[in-house]
């Protein structure tokens, strides 16, 4: 668990007294942007939400699939494609020996992995503060060849896909993920370009009448 | 656009990636002085098929792509260490 210093990495791209603030495993994030008739709409248009309250755990190295499936880890066994354990946490394998893990909105994994043992040869932790979003609705594919150059539709990615791209000039981290019957994008960038992405993503949904959301509209919480 | 192929995400557009030199293999550490000092300061300017250094920047990815540097014809693209895999 976080303590409550933190703040959202997208907070700079909030106006002050924007929306509902609230604090999700110890992060200040906003919860309600508009009232919850109109995120709903956005939501089926193209909604975009602010997911970085979510643990994330990062390890790289030769040994690195090995010590996560030492864990109790499953790992995906292809490079650059991701996994969802019952729990709903995400484990990414970026490249052929690095790891990203992200919590589900309930889960622990994360802080147990912090925990555990990883002096070992070949196994190194890599930091992980990542603004991670996520992005859903009709018109989600129109925000997408606005902001990168290659195929990001359904039939393009592979179902378990990880792509390593650039959003309008931003790395980004991207897979598509099917949740309770609804297609959603994840996409994490570097902390220090979130509010740059937000606002340009968020733009761009406005011109599709859709637009900030929070994050409840898309996980339990 | 221009494309490039990452060996390991894919191909790409080139503005996702950056230009790291010329691949080049050092003298070994017995080399005379003027062999090291031609490694460090000279460079074959003339065009043809050289190996190169890129990275993929969203994925940190280097990689040696074989580049004619006349025609801009890419053969081939791979990891340091499997030259012989494609």
């Amino acid at each position: 668990m976080q303590t409550d210093k933190f703040i959202t990495p997208i907070a700079h791209a909030f106006s002050a007294g924007l929306g509902s603030w609230g604090v999700i495993n110890g992060m200040q994030v906003v919860t309600q942007f508009v009232d919850k008739d109109v995120e709903e709409i956005r939501k089926e248009l193209l909604g975009i939400a602010d997911a970085s309250f979510l643990g994330k755990f990062g390890v790289k190295g030769r040994h690195a699939a090995q010590w996560l499936q030492d864990q109790g880890v499953d790992i995906p066994t292809q490079s650059n494609s991701w996994v969802a354990d019952a729990d709903g946490n995400l484990v990414l394998r970026l490249g052929g020996s690095e790891f990203l893990i992200e919590d589900a909105p309930d889960g622990n994994l994360c802080e147990k992995l912090l925990k555990a043992d990883a002096k070992r040869a070949g196994v190194y932790l890599v930091p992980h503060v990542e603004a991670s979003l996520v992005l859903s609705g009709s018109a989600v594919q129109e925000l997408l060849v606005e902001v990168c150059s290659i195929d990001l539709t359904r039939a393009a990615l592979g179902t378990q896909e990880v792509i390593m791209t650039q959003f309008a000039g931003v790395s980004v981290v991207l897979i598509h993920q099917d949740l309770e019957g609804e297609a959603r994008y994840r996409v994490w960038c570097d902390s220090s370009y979130g509010p740059y992405l937000w606002e340009f993503m968020a733009g761009i949904a406005s011109e599709h009448s859709g637009g900030p959301i929070g994050v409840g509209n898309y996980f339990s919480l | 656009m221009k494309l490039l192929t990452c060996p390991v995400n894919g191909t790409r557009p080139l503005s996702e990636f950056v230009f790291g030199g010329e691949y080049r293999v050092a003298p070994p550490a017995d080399c005379t002085d003027a062999e090291w000092a031609a490694y460090v300061h000279n460079r074959s300017g003339a065009p043809g098929i050289k190996n190169e250094w890129w990275y993929h920047a969203p994925s940190g990815t280097w990689f040696i792509a074989e580049r004619n540097t006349l025609t801009d014809k890419v053969m081939r693209t791979y990891l340091k260490g499997q030259e012989g895999s494609k």
